[in-house]
């Protein structure tokens, strides 16, 4: 497994989510500046407007300053040089209410009737400042609001927008060569969609095309082959009729006609699973096996004692398999001609049925190859001249048939076992 | 008998009507659909071997033709086409018998005789050679009046053999006969050995003549001469 995979709605989200964080934060932080600066002016003007009046105070009677005029007036020698007024912010307490506040002081220095002096005053800002959280107190819940409306229109549009991709999906992943999986049902307004949906159907057609090409030149091949290998077999059989043939040559007849046979056989196999693969047989019906087994097994036991083998049976008679009659018969003839092939001479070859199983076990050498495969086209045995495709046409008769072959080498014993896909 | 063969490829037709004609069947032959559609107007066969991959059509298209003029003409398909609905469809249209290339020109000749000795016997189901009599109904053998005990397949082997007398039968012909498709190829096909040498002392044990001969390792021979 590689990192967990998120949805591309999600991810757009989250991307969406991130930057609109950011762009509130910065948003906020230049309110917050600008409310300042702001309130600065504000507060700056009224300091001014104060100053002017103790100015005027200074001027009339300089004795008379209180200290309810939020100011301390302090008489200096002379002026600093380039001094301009400095603003600071500063917690003092409210002499009428005794409670904590913030000033704005502004420390200035002032020149009235020739005198200098140094002036100090200050203005209650909480209420201005306050202003300053509000605009936090504003942001936030707009920004949830936002983050909700964004869930909410993913929500809405993964339903809507994405509908057409996911059925496009689905239809993708149904798809069967062989078989229409055309996507011309799916209406989308969608470009990138639509897009896809052709890429899509131009893939499948050149997909189906080169399979058929192929499955047409496979069916020529295997037929066309068998007509010149009738004529060569026929021939070589004439050849072999006559009585004058020196040793020498029958041997070389022989050995045509024996690689002609196989030739033919293989053409035939291979035809067989393309066949099967195409799904050509479609005679599905419930069939009780044993009645099957036992008429195989009454063609095949004289076979099997010529190589000193017997078979015996212990068949379930509820078993049944849901298949092609045809290829039941295969299925069955096939991993019984494996089970004498590849059996010890007098040994027995067990054939069982039971509710959910069909079994054939033989006593053999262990296989030249891992077991899982035993099903491949053209593994083989190394010492037998079987073609190796028995097998690789079981597995493909039970893939098409909704049933799971197994094969296990346990103590000196080949196992097969045909089980329904469902419960396997 | 007359037959009508219906095959594209020349020298299988060569092949095919010089075996049968060796049989004594008066052989006639047709290349194309076409050809044949007008035999089969001009003329009355016993029996049609019958090719469906021809140049211009599919041979299936023949049997109506066949059964609507002459419905005992017996129709043995004989073809590449191996597909088990191709067999059931040439069945049910009324063909006799199904037989896929390549095959062995004995089978094809053990399935012609008896097509027609099904069609055409009419009560007439004995065959003799020598000493030997077979009752096909009955499936018996006797030699000179005593009845053999044969086994299914030394009965199916001598009535084999019987048709395709002085004829090479390889081994790998006889496995096919006798056992089909159950008959594993890669074997070697000694243990047919039993069954001839079973056979020949039972007939031999009656009184009668050893025909069957051994060819090259290759199979038997039934020599009448």
């Amino acid at each position: 497994m590689g990192k967990r995979k998120l949805k591309l709605l999600s991810k757009a989200v989250i991307f969406y989510l991130f930057f609109t964080a950011v762009s509130f934060i910065i948003s906020a932080v230049i309110l917050q500046n600008e409310a300042d600066k702001h309130m600065h002016r504000i507060l700056e003007r009224r300091l001014e407007h104060r100053e002017g009046y103790i100015e005027h105070k200074l001027e009339k009677n300089p004795r008379k300053m209180q200290e309810a005029d939020f100011a301390s007036v302090e008489k200096v020698d002379r002026i600093p040089e380039n001094f301009d007024p400095v603003y600071t912010d500063t917690v003092m307490v409210n002499q009428r209410t005794q409670r904590e506040n913030i000033y704005r002081k502004k420390t200035t220095y002032v020149t009235v009737n020739g005198n200098h002096y140094r002036l100090e005053i200050t203005k209650e800002a909480d209420e201005l400042y306050g202003f300053r959280d509000d605009v936090f107190h504003i942001v936030l819940p707009v920004f949830i609001v936002l983050v909700v409306a964004i869930f909410l229109v993913n929500y809405l549009l993964s339903g809507y927008l994405l509908d057409p991709f996911r059925r496009i999906l689905k239809q993708m992943s149904l798809y069967r060569i062989g078989q229409s999986g055309s996507l011309d049902h799916i209406k989308t307004s969608t470009f990138e969609f639509d897009k896809l949906k052709q890429l899509y159907e131009n893939m499948r057609q050149r997909i189906e095309d080169d399979y058929y090409q192929l499955k047409e030149y496979t069916e020529n091949m295997s037929h066309e082959l068998q007509t010149p290998l009738s004529i060569i077999q026929n021939k070589t059989e004439s050849l072999l009729s006559a009585n004058d043939l020196k040793p020498g040559q029958a041997k070389q007849l022989k050995a045509i006609y024996e690689e002609t046979q196989q030739l033919s056989r293989m053409g035939r196999a291979l035809n067989l699973i393309t066949q099967i693969e195409n799904q050509e047989f479609k005679n599905i019906q419930t069939i009780t096996t044993a009645p099957v087994i036992r008429s195989h097994v009454d063609k095949i036991w004289e076979i099997a004692e010529m190589k000193q083998l017997g078979i015996q049976t212990n068949l379930n008679e509820q078993h049944t398999l849901t298949i092609d009659a045809g290829l039941l018969d295969i299925l069955v003839r096939n991993l019984i001609k494996n089970a004498i092939r590849y059996s010890h001479p007098s040994t027995i070859i067990q054939i069982e049925t039971g509710e959910e199983y069909f079994r054939v076990i033989n006593q053999g050498d262990e296989p030249e190859f891992p077991e899982e495969e035993v099903f491949k086209r053209f593994r083989k045995g190394n010492r037998h001249k079987s073609l190796g495709l028995g097998l690789a046409i079981a597995k493909k008769i039970c893939e098409v048939s909704g049933l799971h072959i197994d094969y296990k080498y346990r103590d000196g014993k080949h196992i097969f076992t045909v089980t329904p896909l469902d419960n396997a | 008998m007359k037959l009508l063969l219906v095959e594209d490829n020349q020298q299988l037709v060569e092949d095919i009507a010089g075996f049968l004609t060796e049989d004594g069947f008066v052989t006639e032959s047709a290349g194309t659909l076409h050809d044949a559609e007008e035999k089969i107007a001009l003329y009355q066969y016993d029996l049609v071997i019958l090719d469906l991959g021809l140049p211009d059509g599919d041979g299936l298209d023949l049997i109506p033709a066949i059964q609507e003029r002459y419905p005992e003409t017996a129709i043995l398909i004989l073809t590449a086409k191996d597909g088990l609905d191709y067999k059931v469809k040439g069945l049910d249209w009324g063909a006799d018998d199904y037989l896929t290339k390549p095959f062995h020109k004995a089978e094809l000749n053990a399935r012609v005789r008896s097509i027609l000795r099904r069609r055409f016997a009419g009560g007439h189901n004995q065959v003799t050679f020598n000493e030997l009599s077979i009752d096909l109904n009955a499936r018996e053998v006797t030699v000179n009046n005593y009845l053999l005990k044969l086994t299914r397949k030394e009965y199916d082997l001598l009535l084999f053999f019987i048709y395709n007398k002085n004829r090479l039968l390889t081994k790998e012909s006889i496995a096919e006969h006798l056992w089909g498709d159950h008959i594993d190829q890669a074997d070697n096909f000694d243990f047919i050995y039993n069954h001839i040498k079973n056979l020949r002392r039972k007939i031999s044990q009656a009184g009668g003549g050893d025909y069957i001969r051994s060819m090259y390792g290759m199979g038997y021979k039934f020599v009448t001469g």
